[in-house]
């Protein structure tokens, strides 16, 4: 095993467990921070039979709330269903279906302007979802 | 009195040198940066997810009766409640974000590719199930908001032709958001997702 360092490689322990340990210290001192500045309420208790309230998703499923107020009914499968599930299976593919050996972005233009188009959109569809 | 342990142990089942060779001494990119640690920081917060939904599940009655009325006791009178379930809400928001940014990054350095797509693959299903937490999870302290908002998640499948109305009627547990629906998130957020999420982590490291 000794020799094996002798190549001066980098290695998870230490290069990366320090770098990691400081975000990790980082990100608990900001959970711990929000969640006393910003203490937890409660709602009203629900009520199924007052259907005259406006429900609100969580922000990370607002993109096909959204959506699901723009088509018309007949076409509201696209986001409900089609549009989350191709986005699943294309995720799913991605490592058999993009064959180019490139790791660098700038020489995976197909597959970077694919994604950036897709996060670009979502995150469209996500604010007006909230200014809505 | 731990050395003793690790000892023991060592001599019956050779961990060590395992451990070393696998998770110590694993290669990294050279140029390691900030953002390699977006999976860690993700596994953190599940781990805080973990111990806080833990700590709740000691207090919280998953009933349309006692839901509401325990999570106000959690957030109002039991001691430490409220940052214990603050700091719930926050990981979970915060694990979105970290989840994202992980697949962003991976994206990004073209490291889904040959010969780490299977660590892709289980990654997609770990972001399945992440948002299914965050879905399942919404509803459990039965107020208004969860309440009308989970209507409009579970209603969402019946827009599919044939089978759309059965899959939102499993989701339900009958034909309307109640006691079954709360029953079956509440079990699917506390039991089957973690176990879903040990099996796909143990894969995906």
């Amino acid at each position: 095993m000794a020799e094996k360092n002798d190549r001066k490689e980098t290695l998870f322990y230490p290069d990366f467990m320090f770098k990691e340990a400081i975000a990790a210290l980082i990100v608990v001192i900001a959970v711990v921070a929000i969640s006393l500045a910003l203490p937890m309420k409660v709602g009203d208790p629900a009520d199924p039979s007052d259907s005259s309230f406006k429900p609100k998703p969580e922000w990370y499923f607002m993109a096909p709330f959204y959506l699901l107020k723009v088509f018309s009914s007949s076409f509201e499968v696209i986001p409900t269903v089609i549009g989350p599930l191709a986005t699943f299976i294309f995720l799913l593919i991605l490592p058999f279906a993009d064959k180019n050996p490139e790791m660098h972005p700038r020489k995976r233009k197909l597959a970077m302007s694919l994604m950036g188009g897709g996060v670009l959109l979502t995150i469209l569809f996500t604010v007006l979802g909230i200014l809505a | 009195m731990f050395g003793r342990l690790v000892e023991v142990f060592d001599r019956r089942f050779g961990f060590r040198e395992d451990f070393k060779r696998n998770v110590l001494d694993h290669p990294v990119p050279p140029r390691i940066n900030l953002t390699y640690c977006f999976g860690g920081i993700t596994f953190l917060l599940y781990m805080l997810l973990a111990a806080t939904g833990i700590t709740m599940l000691f207090f919280y009655v998953p009933s349309v009766d006692h839901a509401f009325v325990t999570v106000e006791y959690i957030t109002f009178d039991l001691p430490l409640g409220n940052p214990i379930r603050a700091i719930h809400h926050w990981s979970a928001q915060l694990m979105i974000v970290f989840v994202s940014l992980h697949m962003l990054r991976v994206f990004v350095y073209g490291a889904y590719k040959n010969p780490r797509e299977f660590n892709w693959v289980t990654g997609v299903f770990l972001f399945g199930i992440t948002l299914a937490f965050g879905f399942t999870g919404y509803l459990l302290p039965w107020d208004q908001k969860a309440y009308w908002a989970t209507k409009v998640g579970v209603l969402m499948p019946k827009s599919l032709p044939a089978v759309g109305p059965f899959l939102s009627q499993l989701l339900m547990g009958g034909d309307d958001l109640g006691a079954l629906t709360l029953s079956r998130f509440f079990a699917i957020h506390v039991a089957v997702l973690p176990i879903f999420t040990v099996i796909f982590l143990a894969g995906h490291f």
